[in-house]
């Protein structure tokens, strides 16, 4: 008995050792979201759903900002499935936020499905979809690997990660947090992307509706930050289709985000209200160019404020 | 809780450590301890069902006493009528009730009368076709004086819902299984290496072959129409891989967790992917249900004695039968006569026993005739199977109709990685065909070789189940 045991404990380190291995290899190229599970505390965090993963670049928000605000950004946004305003997100918020002695900022970009629910009551937290994701369940956020993400959430199987590491040349989750979308999208492919998010959006519209409770999570979430920092309230662009289903969802939303600024004394970025024309994938998600163009524009707009 | 899940990992090793370290040499503390880790384990679940499998049980148990001590014949058989017709009862309720209902409804309105469906929602207990057909050979056995009742009540509910084979199968002879019960085990280090090696196989067909086909095959069964033949032709090639990975894969997990246990299970797979004609299928797929058939159903039925008029009847009774246990479903019975049909011209020329040992059993390659009597069979058999994959036989007709066009021969329109998988498959192909004559295919493999390089092939079937692993996936047998 002892005999065997032993002999399969030590075949055990090969394998084991191997896995180990192949998970470090993983560097945002098999999962869109697994790396950000894997980086230590952060002392900044950029909020919110895709719209911000894709749209707002930590690092030219840390070049320009960095005098005023030395604590690195770091994205942490993740969909509108996963990280709706809630428990869940602002846990894991708290998980993954380091304590920092000097000034600091963060990023909170809003829009109406960040506070608004498609369950039947949408203001029982209880029963917030999320619940059932990796953002309410992935407990440990700051470990590599995660083994707790690996494990329920990993969305392939492991041999991709050896795999994509080389293939993968559409899009790269970044060591920031920043998911990039890599290679020109050609306009019939945007215009096709449009057509498809517009009928998507237009499906949630008749499933999804305002969530007080999500309102009151986003304030507890402003408050626990503002406590640490400077907060910035933000409304990523979006092409003006999709931004007209939005508005669907909840007219009210623009006027309620004018009002909440005001009770926590913050500043309110609408970047629909600018004229420039922002250039997009889908209508939804900024080309890389457009998310440079507005990292640097709020960058500038922090600056100017401060 | 499935065998490829965490959860059973930890289960298993928490089982194995107590039944070894705390129980050993004490048998009736080591047959409670599996009935309760196999309760819990069946309860995982669905505790609910806990309660038919112990009515079940102890129904089986009653009668199987009774049956042993009665010494009239009318009462050994109303005893018998009482198992068979509890165990058939339960089966037909939970399984069949709503598709007997859908039958008949469809048949009052075919005939011009109007009737609407009255069906029950409900769950399948899983295993429930598996352990009851366990526990009628139990009484069927003694009522045919083949075996003595057990009058240990611990020992006959562990025989009944011994974990590693509650949920599907191997379907033990009380025979073979019982009488394991009741005698001592202990530790033995050959038996556990050879139920380490067969779990690891196991696992590699579950989760290498099986899982990973299906991503492709439910990929051709959706819309067939919209795609290339070439496509089609993937998907049912790559669910005769799956079927056979995922049942074969279960099996060897189970026999081999037996093993771990100190139990030996019946072989349920012979490598059936190599047999010459569709007898010699038979003789090796599922072999657990078809000699179950053979001695329950086919052979009282009076088998081939009688007259050909008969044997063919029985012929046909046995297939769809078996086509029949799969599940409710038309697709299952015609896939059933399908198979009586490929079966009968083997049956009326007197060759069905033509193929009976291993292919080529003394050379390393097959002659060119058995390569073509293998790929021949193979081809019936993956055509066969379509009917199983498919919801409906219209479904299955769909498919096959978009399956022999001209696009067949077209390169085709699927994630590149199903090159990856068809080299994955011909691997496990080439591994199989090299441990044929064994009971698993690397049970015996590289064992005289040195031992890095028995080690090294462990490691790459390890390594492979752990980076092909998609999320935990189910077991299709599950259902049945």
């Amino acid at each position: 008995m002892n005999r065997f045991i032993i002999k399969l404990l030590i075949f055990s380190i090969f394998p084991i050792g191997t896995l180990y291995a192949v998970f470090l290899l993983e560097n945002g190229t098999a999962d869109p979201f697994y790396q950000r599970f894997t980086t230590p505390k952060q002392h900044a965090l950029i909020l919110g759903n895709s719209k911000a993963a894709l749209g707002i670049l930590p690092s030219i928000l840390n070049d320009r900002l960095g005098e005023i605000y030395p604590a690195k950004l770091y994205n942490y946004s993740f969909t509108v499935y996963n990280s709706p305003y809630g428990p869940a997100y602002l846990e894991s918020i708290k998980n993954k936020l380091a304590n920092f002695e000097g000034n600091r900022c963060f990023i909170i970009t809003v829009d109406p499905w960040s506070i608004s629910s498609d369950i039947k009551d949408p203001n029982n937290p209880d029963k917030f979809a999320e619940n059932e994701r990796f953002i309410s369940n992935v407990k440990n956020v700051n470990v590599s690997p995660n083994h707790e993400y690996l494990k329920e959430w990993f969305s392939k199987s492991y041999y991709e990660i050896v795999l994509l590491r080389f293939k993968n040349k559409s899009w790269k989750l970044h060591k920031d947090g920043w998911f990039e979308t890599i290679g020109a999208i050609r306009e019939s492919t945007i215009n096709k992307n449009r057509d498809f998010m517009v009928t998507f959006y237009e499906d949630y519209l008749t499933k999804y509706s305002y969530s007080s409770k999500r309102y009151e999570y986003l304030q507890e979430t402003i408050s626990y930050l503002k406590s640490r920092g400077a907060v910035y309230l933000v409304r990523m662009p979006l092409h003006q289709d999709i931004f007209e289903i939005e508005n669907k969802l909840d007219p009210e939303f623009n006027a309620k985000m004018i009002n909440l600024a005001e009770q926590y004394n913050l500043i309110y970025f609408n970047f629909n209200e600018l004229s420039k024309s922002w250039k997009f994938t889908d209508g939804l998600h900024l080309t890389v160019e457009s998310a440079k163009d507005l990292s640097n524009l709020l960058s500038d707009n922090i600056l100017l404020n401060n | 809780m499935l065998f490829n899940s965490y959860e059973f990992l930890l289960f298993f090793l928490v089982v194995f450590l107590f039944y070894w370290f705390v129980f050993q040499k004490k048998l009736k503390a080591q047959n409670a301890f599996i009935l309760i880790t196999s309760y819990v384990f069946y309860g995982w679940w669905d505790w609910r069902f806990l309660g038919l499998i112990l009515f079940s049980s102890i129904v089986d148990f009653i009668c199987g006493l009774k049956i042993g001590k009665e010494q009239n014949s009318f009462k050994r058989k109303v005893f018998l009528g009482i198992s068979l017709g509890v165990n058939l009862g339960l089966l037909g309720f939970f399984k069949y009730f709503n598709f007997f209902i859908a039958s008949t409804v469809d048949l009052i309105n075919a005939i011009g009368f109007q009737a609407s469906p009255y069906t029950l929602q409900l769950i399948l207990p899983v295993g429930i076709s598996f352990y009851t057909f366990q526990t009628m050979s139990y009484t069927i056995d003694i009522y045919k004086r083949q075996m003595a009742p057990s009058k240990d009540l611990v020992a006959f509910l562990a025989f009944v819902s011994f974990f590693p084979q509650l949920m599907a199968g191997p379907i033990e002879r009380a025979s073979n299984l019982l009488p394991q019960f009741l005698k001592s085990r202990n530790f033995d280090y050959r038996l556990a290496m050879d139920g380490m090696r067969q779990i690891l196989w196991g696992f590699f067909m579950k989760v290498v072959i099986a899982d990973n086909c299906a991503v492709f095959v439910d990929q051709a069964f959706k819309n067939p129409e919209s795609q290339p033949s070439s496509n089609l032709l993937i998907g049912a090639v790559f669910f005769s891989f799956q079927i056979y990975g995922d049942f074969g894969g279960y099996s060897n997990i189970a026999i081999g967790s037996g093993k771990l246990l100190g139990f030996k299970l019946m072989q349920n797979f012979a490598f059936p992917y190599f047999s010459r004609d569709i007898a010699e299928f038979w003789r090796r797929w599922h072999i657990s249900l078809s000699t179950w058939f053979r001695d329950y159903v086919y052979i009282p039925l009076g088998g081939s004695k009688g007259s050909k008029y008969l044997s063919l009847r029985n012929i046909f009774i046995i297939f769809l039968v078996s086509g029949f246990w799969h599940g409710a479903n038309w697709t299952f019975i015609a896939w059933g006569g399908i198979h009586a049909l490929l079966f009968v011209p083997l049956y009326l020329l007197g060759k069905n026993r033509l193929n009976i040992g291993v292919v080529a059993e003394d050379s390393i390659l097959p002659s060119f005739r058995e390569f073509s009597q293998m790929l021949l069979t193979f081809t019936l058999v993956t055509i066969a199977w379509i009917l199983f994959r498919a919801s409906s036989i219209s479904e299955a007709w769909n498919f096959l109709s978009h399956l022999f066009t001209v696009s067949l021969f077209s390169k085709p329109q699927m994630d590149i990685r199903v090159y990856l998988f068809i080299a994955l498959c011909l691997i496990f192909l080439l591994l199989e065909w090299f441990g044929r004559r064994e009971e698993f295919a690397i049970q015996r493999m590289f064992l005289s070789q040195p031992s890095w390089l028995r080690y090294g092939l462990y490691y790459g079937l390890v390594m492979a189940v752990f980076l092909f692993a998609r999320k935990e996936q189910q077991f299709i047998y599950f259902q049945f």
